[in-house]
């Protein structure tokens, strides 16, 4: 089909694909997890290692300048790549440092008693463990949004919080993990700016499951943080940044939080002043130079993929799966299955569903054994999981190299399961 | 490995298990959960009166063949067994019961689920 990408020959630029497991080859379905690194990003890597290793912004000597400089494109790049200045993009390990950042460099500083902090029973833990713990330790109160059957938030109950109670920060989901969600940020963000106080309301939006699948703009979302991480978009682990828009940044309401070497202007006994270069404000110890010049070059992989393309291979292979997995009627599908009228289905990068009366660990166990490699369990969002009652569900998750032919070895897997059980 | 997992002996005693269901007159309920994958098992258990030994156990749970066949052979076992010998049951005794050789750590997790929650629940006698 012309609106997807060519993903055997994409399959063919990421070593591990090639590989086996339990004797068949291997149909990798678990990218929401984490994404397979095409060569490119190995050999960035790699070349790092081998030409240019050396401290970013402390020596005077050749591989030292020539290291900054890799060190500093690199940045440039990724920051480009979410339509973001390069000063508003703050280096983290993933989403649920960034997130944690978030908490410590502006939460503690700016929440007090009675503020109210909205979350929402479809976040990822990372998205809601640490405002519990902000909470306990600035005596803001947390309140959640509740989830519809098709796995959309319900907007009027954000509406009625913002109406009624002193909301510091909004913090939500771009993309679910579990559901496959897309939430309506710009309706969100209209919502926020139509209840803006005299104290402002910031809006934090966990992007780890959108920037993989979609053009992420950065300026246009118009949020005040954004949060990704690399290795779920092609890149190393360890590394994954956190989008602050400048104002906050130029204000000083957001800190840094982490202290140390680097992020300093001049360190005396009695006071330290910070860094004044806003980047470097935020980079305390030595940075994982390597793991950013990886993503840089996943950035770059995907800018040249294109991703509009992205995104409509990954509807395609949405609508494939859901179209496949709709006929066996043992299954339900959770999360989005019916497009609101006129508009695309609101889901992207993985469907997960129940199989009846058979645990979800067995479903994914069985795939396995097949080569097939899909997530069974909460998914890190136990309480979505417990909101509905689902003890555990299956999900097979798509990355750019992802094929229908893959959707059809998972079906293909999943009759196994029906010779298992069958008493 | 899968294979042995899925076995019709291991699957059938998970769909259909031993001693399932609560049991009256019990001295002890215990809950366990493994939340890696959401398997979880409750327990209820009938001491003799001395409180040394296990007269009779029943339990409820949610979750993979692994964990649920591992809990219904394992209820069978412990019927008449002293609490010490109990408390010497460990992974190579479950491995042994359901017939398998080895076992991933994230589902020997699954298979130690049920007696984690009879150890726990004879612990706090």
């Amino acid at each position: 089909m012309i609106t997807m990408l060519g993903s055997q020959m994409l399959k063919s630029q990421f070593p591990i694909l090639s590989r086996r497991v339990n004797d068949k080859p291997l149909i990798y379905l678990d990218n929401a997890a984490t994404s397979q690194k095409p060569q490119e990003v190995i050999e960035a890597i790699s070349n790092y290692y081998s030409q240019h290793n050396s401290n970013v912004h402390r020596g005077a000597h050749q591989l030292s300048d020539e290291s900054t400089n890799i060190f500093e494109e690199s940045r440039h790049t990724i920051a480009k790549f979410f339509v973001a200045d390069p000063e508003e993009l703050i280096i983290a390990r993933n989403t649920t440092e960034a997130i944690n950042g978030v908490a410590y460099g502006w939460a503690d500083n700016h929440l007090k008693e009675g503020d109210v902090i909205v979350t929402s029973f479809m976040e990822h833990h990372a998205n809601f463990v640490v405002w519990q713990e902000v909470a306990k330790r600035t005596g803001a109160k947390l309140e959640f949004i509740g989830v519809d059957e098709q796995g959309r938030l319900k907007l009027d109950e954000l509406e009625d919080k913002l109406k009624n109670l002193p909301v510091r920060l909004v913090a939500l989901v771009h993309v679910s993990n579990a559901t496959g969600t897309v939430n309506p940020i710009k309706k969100i963000s209209k919502l926020i700016a139509s209840h803006q106080k005299e104290t402002p309301i910031r809006f934090l939006l966990d992007g780890a499951q959108s920037a993989p699948h979609m053009k992420i703009d950065f300026h246009q979302l118009d949020v005040d943080f954004y949060a990704f991480s690399g290795h779920k978009m092609l890149a190393p682990m360890g590394v994954g940044g956190l989008l602050v828009k400048k104002e906050l940044l130029e204000s000083g309401e957001m800190r840094p939080w982490l202290f140390g070497g680097g992020m300093i202007f001049s360190v005396l006994p009695e006071e330290t002043e910070f860094n004044p270069d806003l980047a470097e404000r935020f980079i305390a110890g030595t940075p994982d130079v390597a793991s950013v010049v990886g993503l840089a070059a996943a950035c770059e992989y995907l800018r040249k993929l294109d991703m509009r393309k992205v995104e409509q291979h990954d509807r395609e292979l949405v609508f494939y799966t859901l179209e496949k997995l709709t006929q066996i009627p043992e299954i339900k599908i959770i999360g989005p299955t019916k497009p609101k009228a006129g508009q695309l289905l609101d889901r992207l990068g993985s469907v997960a569903f129940l199989y009846q009366a058979v645990h979800a660990h067995d479903v994914s166990q069985i795939l396995d054994s097949q080569g097939v490699a899909v997530r069974s369990g909460h998914h890190c969002t136990m309480p979505l999981h417990n909101y509905f009652g689902w003890p555990a569900t299956t999900r097979a998750s798509f990355s750019v190299y992802t094929s229908k032919s893959d959707i059809d070895a998972l079906i293909k897997g999943l009759e196994k399961i029906k010779q298992v059980f069958k008493s | 490995m899968t294979d042995d997992f899925y076995r019709e002996a291991i699957v059938t005693e998970a769909r259909h298990p031993q001693n399932y269901g609560p049991l009256g007159g019990t001295n002890i309920t215990q809950s366990q959960v493994n939340p890696s994958c959401g398997d979880s098992v409750e327990v209820y258990v009938k001491l003799d009166k001395e409180k040394k030994k296990i007269l009779d156990i029943g339990w409820e749970g949610n979750g993979c063949v692994v964990s649920m066949a591992s809990m219904s052979f394992l209820s069978a076992r412990v019927k008449g067994m002293s609490l010490a010998e109990i408390n010497q049951l460990g992974p190579d005794d479950l491995k042994q019961m359901l017939g398998i050789e080895e076992i991933t750590p994230s589902r020997e997790k699954c298979m130690m689920v049920g007696l984690i929650a009879i150890q726990k629940a004879v612990k706090n006698k």
